[in-house]
């Protein structure tokens, strides 16, 4: 276990390399430049001395090994865009992504799972169909399209939810501010989240269903509630945890779409905005954040398998 | 095991609901919004601000408006320059020597004495600072030195004769505490990261917070030079997305934003919000790469402007909000503004015989040829402002109409301005447009040196009737220089000018007392803004 581990640490340490690599070429050599060197009442005088001091006229590899070693010493640079440290910027910025990731995936898991197991149970039934349904909704409804109009009614029309941003600016930061300002956008990101879950839920529990232990577990008399809770979700939920944990990223990563649209100061619309700007070391620490945390993830995965499935080992 | 993760779900799924039945009878948001925000004036910057007054950048010049101040700002009414941190400006005779009075009673928002050594520093060792690159140096690069005469007065002296100067020291042009940074490396004057988790100015406001994707507070200044501001309170609110602006302007969160034609038919929709058709310095453009075949010709830019209906795209694209251009320097500028000058109606009859004069005949299928080569143009536009990119759609058209094969290519903006600034200039022609400071020096512009020529337009007439007109210090004379250049630059067609377009402002009507001019020059007039019922 040990020894797998160590491997698999060393095999991502070199995959963060090589994403890095390949995100920072792609980043610079992609057509237009940072903004703060584009501002439309600067002469090219000042563009070309401005471009010199952060380096960008050097070519790309020596760019590169100064971004690489700086990072290797702990530093990822200062954002061109807001003039203060990347790490400080995405520290203040990935807390309120966790906020609104882990609500909405609360959501999405407290509505699914139920939601899953129930269709499961009586497939092509009446509920099933109405769920389906609701599920092709959710995924197939346009997010900012979805974000606009609960923004319209929740808060232009019945004026119960401010339609955006996280805290009311100026007043105190309770929780139940937090509250009112979270809804809309936890129920946008989850949505999709919700739809996408009950439909791995569902197909799951009625595959388990059909095995021949969950037959035993009813002939030996256990009711309808136990087998399905019990045997049949525990051994489903594989399949859950796999999916869920593909979403794990994009906790980390915010949701640039939803984040933009409810202005939520979060991981997604930094990365959205340092994209446009071309705010080259705040693209590169999110991108560098992110993967850490998508490889960990996986990691952590595969780790938790163990735990759920015994005949599952590495070695 | 399974048991406990369903009731955990479903006790999270009960707190959630309660929740939201929480929020939603908590009772109308705006009661809440309207409390913290009382006296408090929002408007919404796209992206963090960063309050650097060296670097460009829209967040960063609406926030260092407030906060800081500048030698000379603008008269609300026709933005001519008068004193900020300065009281009075004198010329020494050998129109090469500024002195300026400085106010006494300015403080620093720490408290300490605003004085002559700030000025000095500022200008030397940041603005005229290689090691800095201080984005408008092309403004201020005439000035040669600056001498601190006493601790109130400067003398600023420039390397030729330079009327603007005044003008320039108002544009952008904020003045930086000595007492903090006058100890930084050059390296640190270049992300003075310290400074700017508190940056101290001489503005009406002072820094209050900063919470990144979220928002910047500013709060009055007590000890303000003239006096405190009315409000308690600006908030600039970081919402990149124009729909959530909209939104927040109709809830009360916003008290000002900038809307585009298309949004005016919403916003009038708005009982709580009024709609100012503000003047600004400004024009949009046309622009033609002066270097390049078939625009080395003038006629050819004759033709292209007479075929284009500008009075329809005013009409149509801008709603009737602006007037049709006549050239670079805007009507703001009364006394240097002139519209005696060609007029470039819509003429297609005229556009085709200026082609064929200019050996562009049509060939069978319509398109113009010469020499064998057709008469092709891509016209150049940004992806997302819909005035910018109808016009483009809309000028294809026109020329097409008159023989040219002609099309739009969008790109993003950066990618867009970056090909622009590539010399040599690899487009043939794109629509885009200028906000200048408020005075007919166009130098920048179209002089064959200038640093902002993007046309690649040289024309001696021109250049020596831009240096005539900066080195001239008697304004009636400066005057009938301007409507001289102004005459040669409209027949000349360097680029076509489009409209002088208004800033459409949507502001809350509780706001009293706002300039109704451009918001960046408004900003600089809040101390008389307050907020009603």
């Amino acid at each position: 276990m040990l020894r797998y581990l160590i491997r698999r640490l060393i095999q991502t340490a070199v995959l963060l390399l090589v994403v890095s690599v390949v995100v920072f070429a792609l980043v610079l050599l992609a057509p237009g430049g940072p903004s703060i060197l584009l501002d439309r009442s600067m002469g090219a005088e000042e563009m070309a001395r401005m471009r010199s001091l952060l380096g960008l006229d050097q070519p790309l590899y020596v760019q590169y090994t100064r971004w690489l070693a700086q990072v290797l010493r702990g530093n990822m640079g200062v954002s061109y865009q807001a003039g203060l440290p990347v790490l400080e910027i995405i520290g203040q910025m990935l807390p309120n992504t966790l906020v609104l990731s882990a609500a909405a995936l609360a959501l999405a898991l407290a509505v699914a799972i139920p939601a899953g197991v129930v269709t499961a149970a009586r497939p092509y039934t009446a509920v099933d169909h109405a769920v389906t349904f609701f599920c092709f909704f959710g995924v197939s409804i346009p997010v900012f399209w979805y974000g606009l109009m609960l923004i319209v009614l929740f808060s232009v029309v019945l004026n119960w939810l401010p339609p955006g941003g996280m805290y009311t600016i100026g007043g105190p930061r309770t929780l139940a501010d937090l509250g009112r300002h979270l809804v809309l956008p936890a129920v946008v990101l989850g949505t999709a989240n919700m739809a996408l879950f009950t439909r791995y839920t569902r197909s799951s529990v009625m595959a388990v269903l059909r095995q021949d232990y969950l037959r035993t577990a009813r002939a030996k008399g256990l009711g309808q509630r136990s087998v399905l809770y019990k045997h049949a979700l525990r051994n489903a939920l594989i399949t859950i945890v796999t999916v869920v944990a593909l979403q794990l990223p994009r906790l980390v990563g915010g949701a640039a779409i939803t984040e933009t649209v409810f202005a939520w100061p979060g991981m997604g619309s930094l990365a959205v905005r340092a994209a446009f700007e071309r705010d080259y070391p705040m693209i590169m620490g999110i991108t560098l954040v992110i993967s850490t945390v998508v490889a960990a993830s996986n990691l952590l995965v595969d780790l938790v398998y163990v735990y759920l499935d015994p005949r599952i080992r590495y070695d | 095991m399974l048991e406990h993760v369903a009731k955990v779900a479903a006790r999270a799924a009960t707190v959630l609901g309660l929740a939201l039945v929480l929020a939603a009878t908590a009772g109308p948001v705006q009661q809440a919004a309207a409390q913290a925000a009382a006296n408090t004036f929002s408007l919404p910057i796209i992206d963090n601000a960063r309050m650097w007054p060296i670097v460009g950048g829209l967040p960063n010049i609406l926030v260092n408006k407030v906060l800081y101040s500048t030698l000379v700002k603008y008269d609300a009414k026709n933005l001519a320059p008068v004193g900020d941190l300065a009281e009075r400006w004198t010329l020494a005779d050998d129109r090469l020597t500024w002195t300026f009075a400085l106010r006494r009673n300015v403080t620093w928002h720490d408290g300490r004495p605003f004085t002559a050594r700030d000025v000095k520093f500022t200008i030397e060792r940041l603005w005229l600072n290689p090691q800095v690159a201080f984005f408008q140096r092309g403004n201020v690069a005439e000035i040669s030195r600056v001498e601190v005469v006493d601790d109130y007065t400067v003398r600023i002296v420039t390397r030729t004769p330079f009327a603007t100067l005044p003008v320039m020291l108002g544009y952008l042009a904020n003045i930086l505490p000595e007492h903090i940074l006058g100890t930084y490396t050059p390296d640190q004057l270049r992300n003075p990261v310290d400074f700017l988790r508190n940056p101290i100015g001489t503005g009406p406001f002072r820094y209050a917070e900063s919470v990144l994707g979220s928002h910047v507070r500013l709060v009055a200044y007590d000890r303000y030079f003239l006096g405190r501001p009315k409000l308690d309170a600006i908030v600039f609110r970081v919402v990149a997305d124009l729909e959530q602006q909209l939104a927040q302007l109709q809830t009360g969160q916003l008290d000002l934003m900038i809307i585009e034609p298309p949004q005016v038919a919403v916003v009038q929709r708005m009982p709580h919000v009024q709609i100012i058709d503000a003047p600004q310095v400004n024009y949009t453009f046309v622009g033609f790469n002066n270097k390049v075949e078939p625009f080395t010709d003038r006629k050819v830019r004759q033709a292209l402007t007479h075929a284009v209906d500008r009075k329809a795209i005013l009409d149509k694209i801008y709603l009737g909000k602006g007037r049709i251009a006549t050239g670079p320097i805007n009507p703001l500028l009364d006394w240097a503004y002139t519209d005696k000058v060609h007029q470039f109606p819509y003429n297609p009859e005229l556009a085709h015989k200026l082609l064929e004069e200019a050996g562009w005949s049509k060939g069978p299928d319509g398109i113009r040829r010469k020499a064998g080569q057709p008469l092709k143009i891509t016209l150049d536009v940004d992806r997302g402002n819909p005035v910018r990119e109808q016009t483009a759609v809309v000028v294809r058209q026109y020329w097409r109409d008159v023989g040219v094969d002609a099309d739009v290519r969008i790109s993003e903006f950066n990618a867009l301005l970056a090909r622009i600034r590539t010399r040599p200039n690899p487009l043939q022609a794109w629509t885009l447009w200028y906000i200048t400071p408020p005075d007919p020096d166009v130098m920048g512009y179209y002089h064959s040196t200038g640093t902002l020529n993007e046309f690649g337009y040289a024309n001696p007439e021109l250049d020596h009737l831009l240096e005539q007109g900066r080195a001239t210090f008697d304004v009636k004379a400066r005057a009938k220089i301007y409507h001289q250049a102004q005459k040669f630059m409209a027949w000349d067609a360097p680029v076509i000018f489009l409209v002088y377009p208004a800033e459409i402002q949507a502001l809350n009507r509780r706001v009293r007392g706002w300039a109704p001019i451009g918001y960046r020059d408004a900003l600089t007039h809040m101390t008389g803004v307050s907020i009603g019922r």
